[in-house]
């Protein structure tokens, strides 16, 4: 009978304190998926996962780490999804403004800020890049930069990363409301919409992508995958695969990604001090990009006869679409004819771009 | 428009003059890490001829560099501001000439369309 009660809870004694710590990490990012619709398609995965892993001598270990190896050790979970996106992004807005996208440049600033921040806190410094690369917004782009430079807080940053962008509504506004005065945020932007031709929409993927390849070669595989899915999108001829890009590719990816995160979530690795400095560091980025982006338009209104309202600029940090519709409803708020979103839309896929060459940039420095 | 294209200009001459002194800086630590970073002499020897020859296959210098990486101290706030210049006039480079390239090609498909 002991022998029978040994053999069924002998695993209990395997048991460390911090495993029912990540269990509640875990119950927490499933929490703010379901019930606060917070990057639910991530967090999720990410949550369960995260319970998975910090079983006692959990057998999901060996298989995760089997899709960790196939799909993030070499990079290539990050860039599929990236195909995905890049058919889902419509760049009409930045096509017919093309001077928006100098706030998606300006509000990768918390990218930089972070790095310095990161290196203060004395991380070295791949793992301070990797940790500033938070900033960018974007998932795909830190899960690239983090793995090419072999930092050991993947996990950390996804976490950070998925959760400041589900927070980009809490965040963001309270940046935007103290660097602007009421008068700024009533300046309305009539959208004038140009024809932007089949032509252009075909050779913007094509251009950009040669562009920031001579100049951030490391960008190439981010940039080059994004815009290959956003060809398939505009040249009209392959819908089918476009469509196939835009949900079940994009699908397929985020559900293994997220569940693949969280071998980098064990609880011998992930809970440590760096975690909740990262965590402190992640949301520095965020607000430093929104406060680079809010600036940067406060400075265009200097020199520009047209006014801009300088709250679009915080869309420049990337995280599509949620900063577009903050932004927007903000406008909305202060003056309920104030219709900002195609600008907004405009930035924020600006910011897309901008955050990828940012991480490219990141890579070309420090690899 | 042309007040941009002046800042961007002078952004470009900004990243020109900072460039060469960052890179000549970055390049000449590279080297020196590479050398004192070899265990032993025959490796530092090989690793260094193999950088002024530039005959380095790329697998080998991205192993190289991971393994210098660990060795490094963090960056000190003067390294990490220069990055910062760096990474912020590349972007704006970058996002500069795309700008161009769309100006320019809705001047051109406009001049287009006025002829027709």
């Amino acid at each position: 009978m002991g022998e029978f009660f040994e053999s069924l809870l002998g695993n209990v004694a395997y048991f460390t304190w911090q495993q029912p710590i990540m269990w509640l990490i875990g119950a927490v990012l499933i929490y703010l998926a379901i019930k606060k619709d917070m990057e639910p398609s991530l967090l999720l995965p990410m949550g369960f996962g995260a319970i998975l892993v910090n079983l006692p001598n959990s057998g999901a270990i060996e298989t995760l780490e089997t899709l960790f190896m196939a799909g993030i050790d070499n990079e290539l979970f990050p860039l599929l999804l990236f195909i995905g996106i890049g058919a889902m992004i419509d760049f009409g807005p930045v096509l017919n403004n093309p001077k928006l996208m100098l706030f998606g440049a300006a509000a990768q600033f918390g990218i930089f800020f972070t790095l310095m921040m990161a290196s203060v806190c004395g991380f070295l410094p791949n793992d301070a890049a990797s940790i500033a690369v938070i900033g960018a917004a974007d998932g795909p782009t830190s899960i690239v930069v983090a793995q090419a430079l072999g930092s050991k807080y993947l996990g950390a940053i996804m976490v950070a990363a998925y959760s400041y962008m589900a927070l980009v509504p809490i965040v963001q506004p309270p940046v935007i409301k103290l660097l602007t005065t009421k008068q700024e945020r009533l300046i309305r932007m009539p959208y004038e919409q140009k024809n932007v031709t089949k032509t252009t929409r075909i050779l913007f993927p094509i251009i950009v992508t040669m562009l920031v390849g001579i100049i951030a070669p490391g960008a190439v595989a981010l940039i080059g995958f994004l815009m290959f899915g956003n060809l398939l999108r505009e040249c009209g001829v392959l819908n089918s695969l476009s469509e196939t890009a835009q949900k079940v590719l994009a699908n397929l990816i985020t559900l293994f990604l997220g569940l693949t995160i969280a071998f980098r979530m064990q609880a011998h690795e992930f809970l440590s001090p760096d975690t909740l400095l990262i965590m402190g560091l992640g949301l520095v980025a965020f607000i430093v990009d929104t406060a680079g982006g809010v600036m940067f338009a406060k400075v265009m209104n200097i020199f520009s006869k047209k006014k801009i309202n300088p709250m679009i600029g915080a869309c420049g940090i990337s995280a599509f679409p949620m900063s577009s519709r903050v932004v927007h409803k903000m406008g909305l708020k202060e003056d309920p004819q104030n219709f900002l979103l195609m600008h907004t839309v405009g930035v924020n896929v600006s910011g897309q771009i901008a955050s990828v060459i940012a991480g490219g940039l990141i890579l070309s420095f420090f690899m | 428009m042309k007040k941009i294209l002046s800042v961007l200009f002078l952004l470009v001459m900004l990243f020109t003059a900072v460039m060469p002194v960052a890179m000549a800086e970055e390049m000449t630590s590279a080297a020196e890490e590479t050398v004192i970073g070899g265990a032993d002499e025959p490796t530092a020897i090989v690793v260094t001829e193999a950088e002024e020859t530039k005959e380095e296959t790329k697998e080998e210098t991205k192993e190289e560099t991971k393994e210098e990486t660990k060795e490094e101290k963090p960056l000190s706030i003067g390294e990490a501001a220069l990055y910062m210049l760096k990474g912020m006039v590349g972007i704006f480079l970058v996002t500069g000439m795309i700008i161009l390239v769309l100006v320019i090609m809705d001047k051109v498909g406009n001049r287009k369309k006025e002829e027709e």
